[in-house]
């Protein structure tokens, strides 16, 4: 699994961001991760699988495996919506 | 819970990346707030390229600089010489001695709603020279207008 290419990810006033960028980078098209998605999101680069995501969040915060689940396939979802997966 | 979110942020958080972008050659689309660029730009509509500044900027070009005092405006410049003298399009007093080296950005071309119009564009062109240059004419029609409603509408 894995995110489309020409993201570019950065810190904008404490948040992090994310905006596609190829020829032209559209600041409309920018979107603001919370803690999770952005913590996620870097997985992502990385090429992760649903359940490696899982195990990410299992080792980084106090949470059960059914909430990371959860979790995780709420972010994939919402990645899906906005058309972010390759 | 939402992983993702839409939030606009003030110019000046998104400078560094803005910079950065243009100093490696790519182009900006970015939605300006305010209305002093009416009627061209509607806040919340509209949106604009930017583009790296050429070498020097030319009268009716649409530049994004930095005043003295650190804000980031986007005005039309009326007058290019050494310096430059820039104006809002819904303004009446112009700017004037700016520096090139307060430039920071230009408007290639801009979006009226989802129409993307190039600055090229001859009628925009035609729009930039009738505009800037009946700003005389525009003013004394708005205080003939303030006369009216002061007099007539108490």
């Amino acid at each position: 699994m894995k995110l489309k290419e020409g993201f570019i990810l950065r810190e904008i006033a404490g948040n992090t961001v994310v905006i596609p960028s190829g020829e032209m980078m559209d600041l409309n098209m920018m979107i603001t991760l919370n803690g999770t998605g952005a913590f996620l999101w870097k997985k992502l680069e990385e090429d992760a699988e649903p359940q490696d995501l899982v195990a990410a969040l299992l080792a980084e915060y106090e949470v059960t495996k059914e909430q990371a689940e959860k979790s995780v396939a709420k972010f994939l979802e919402q990645l899906k919506e906005n058309d972010f997966l390759a | 819970m939402t992983f993702l979110h839409n939030r606009e942020y003030p110019i000046a958080e998104l400078m560094p990346l803005i910079r950065e972008r243009l100093a490696a050659g790519q182009s900006v689309r970015f939605s300006p707030r305010g209305v002093s660029m009416l009627p061209m730009l509607r806040q919340g509509k509209d949106s604009v390229i930017f583009s790296p500044l050429p070498d020097r900027l030319k009268k009716y070009d649409l530049p994004l600089y930095q005043r003295a005092n650190g804000t980031y405006v986007l005005h039309r410049i009326i007058a290019a010489g050494e310096a430059y003298t820039c104006m809002g399009d819904n303004q009446f007093i112009p700017e004037p001695n700016l520096a090139h080296e307060q430039m920071i950005a230009v408007v290639t071309a801009f979006y009226r709603g989802n129409r993307k119009i190039s600055v090229t564009n001859p009628w925009y062109r035609l729009y930039c020279v009738l505009w800037v240059h009946s700003r005389p004419l525009r003013r004394f029609w708005r205080r003939g207008i303030g006369w009216l409603r002061r007099h007539l509408l108490k």
